[in-house]
């Protein structure tokens, strides 16, 4: 079978500028994924974006191809919450595999805090919960997550210490990362002591809102001039729900379903991993996929990362950049960090020989889920 | 600053809110297989039969799960709620002698919340018998 493969990549720099838009965002790193893939624009036949929370753009992808002067044969907007990054890639992969596409543009960009519309965004944020039978109510989005921490520490005796030790592994990754927004030390009774924003969560224990960017160019073949390219060798996607309260089995697994499949497409051991890039919109929803993927026992997460298991330098690093629990909203980072590492770019947060990397992504409130199998290619 | 959401019923959830003003919870239940589901839909999601019955359920549940919700304007118990009959709900619970918790048995209220422009149904604690 044949794989696709990522030849570019580009991020932007998550610190907010005044009066840039999301459709700017977009195009900025769109170009500096076909400069790092040393292609044209006019080799893409394919664009897939995410869509903006902000910016009234109905139809992203034709926006963005329109912006850069591109006509596409394919161009598809995914809207998939904080599993958008990664759908977009698996949906690249399907459109080479098909043989629809042979060269796609993969772009997904927010101004969630430099945008003017931020209490619009706000709203919007809002609509993941049901506008009948529970925004009502007050629901929140980190509230619903807090509903899912509360019965996390209930069913397993975990405490929001353990889900505080999260945030400070992944705060240690940040500081080496020269882009991340949060790189001041965290410790386990600075989250503890931050404000409660629905109880088991604290201020720190919920992901920042930024502007993001990232860009990847995936092909057909693994040309390149000067990095290695990245096979995506397998992945997946799971809808079990929408809205919390249709949620039949929040605790029973389904945190790590999307990657098992992926790593089973891609026929991989989660052994074989050099490092994982988790969603984490909270602490909770890394605690729920390092513990549902079979990587840390029930409850165990916490002690784990206490314990330097996910730490650079560890057994299986976490979240390599600082995560989404230290700036980059969204999630496309996750992907654009992943392939970075895999082509030895990371700077001084490399995972020594990189070769396999696990990327997840979960959208609503544990609705939608998305993950990756990356490999380095050649060398 | 608190917002209240407004609460548009459609021809399928009407009958539900219509018990709500009548201080009433009902729920579909299906005619052929006897299921109850939540939220309202035009068929049966478990045999996919139509026109769902609507009846009153006891107004018993189980606490799931509950987070105490502090924005800046007030303080809310926002909870999953299991009815007896067997669908969840998101809802608040409110009131009680006792502090709401994961597995504390509760019933139906209807009250009118500062984020909603009309009554809802809420849950209290249950008194221990």
């Amino acid at each position: 079978m044949k794989n696709s493969f990522i030849v570019g990549v580009g991020e932007i720099d998550p610190k907010p500028i005044p009066a840039r838009s999301a459709l700017t965002i977009a195009a900025a790193v769109s170009v500096g994924a076909l400069l790092d893939a040393g292609m044209d624009l006019r080799q893409v036949d394919t664009v897939l974006t995410g869509y903006s929370l902000v910016e009234p753009v109905p139809m992203f992808a034709d926006a963005l191809a329109e912006y850069l002067g591109m006509e596409p044969t394919m161009a598809t907007t995914i809207n998939s919450g904080g599993a958008t990054g990664a759908a977009l890639v698996r949906l690249a992969d399907a459109t080479i595999k098909a043989g629809l596409s042979e060269n796609v543009l993969v772009a997904w960009a927010d101004n969630r805090s430099s945008g003017s519309m931020t209490s619009a965004m706000q709203e919007r944020l809002r609509d993941f919960a049901h506008a009948e039978f529970e925004l009502p109510y007050g629901a929140t989005l980190p509230a619903l997550y807090a509903l899912i921490a509360q019965r996390y520490l209930y069913e397993s005796g975990a405490t929001p210490e353990d889900l505080a030790a999260i945030a400070v592994v992944l705060r240690s990754h940040a500081r080496l990362n020269p882009t991340a927004l949060r790189k001041e030390q965290l410790t386990v009774e600075d989250v503890i002591r931050s404000r409660v924003i629905a109880t088991p969560l604290h201020r720190e224990d919920c992901c920042l809102i930024s502007d993001f960017g990232g860009a990847l160019v995936i092909s057909a073949s693994p040309h390149g001039p000067n990095h290695p390219a990245v096979a995506v060798s397998g992945t997946a996607e799971l809808h079990e729900h929408e809205h919390i309260h249709q949620a039949q089995g929040l605790l029973d697994g389904l945190a790590g379903r999307a990657g098992l499949v992926a790593l089973e497409s891609a026929g991989l051991g989660i052994d074989k991993l050099d490092f994982v890039q988790l969603y984490d919109s909270f602490t909770i929803t890394v605690a729920l996929q390092v513990e549902d993927l079979g990587l840390s026992g029930r409850g165990q997460a916490g002690a784990d990362f206490r314990a330097g298991r996910y730490s650079l330098g560890g057994p299986l690093p976490v979240n390599t950049n600082g995560g989404m629990l230290s700036g980059y909203s969204g999630g496309i980072h996750h992907v654009t960090e992943a392939v970075l590492q895999l082509q030895g770019r990371a700077g001084r947060r490399q995972v020594a020989d990189a070769r396999f990397g696990l990327v997840t992504g979960i959208g609503g409130v544990m609705s939608s889920h998305s993950a990756l199998v990356l490999e380095r290619s050649g060398r | 600053m608190t917002r209240r959401h407004e609460v548009i019923p459609s021809s399928i959830s009407q009958p539900f809110w219509d018990a709500v003003d009548r201080e009433e919870l009902v729920i579909q239940r299906c005619a052929v297989c006897r299921s109850y589901q939540f939220y309202p839909r035009e068929r049966c999601l478990q045999c996919g039969a139509d026109d769902p019955e609507w009846v009153t359920v006891s107004g018993q549940g189980s606490i799931y799960s509950v987070t105490n919700v502090q924005t800046g304007d007030e303080t809310y118990d926002l909870a999953l709620v299991d009815l007896a009959e067997g669908p969840r709900m998101l809802t608040r619970i409110v009131g009680g002698n006792r502090p709401a918790e994961t597995g504390l048995d509760v019933e139906v209220s209807f009250e009118t919340l500062r984020t909603s422009d009309r009554r809802l149904p809420v849950f209290k604690v249950a008194d221990v018998s």
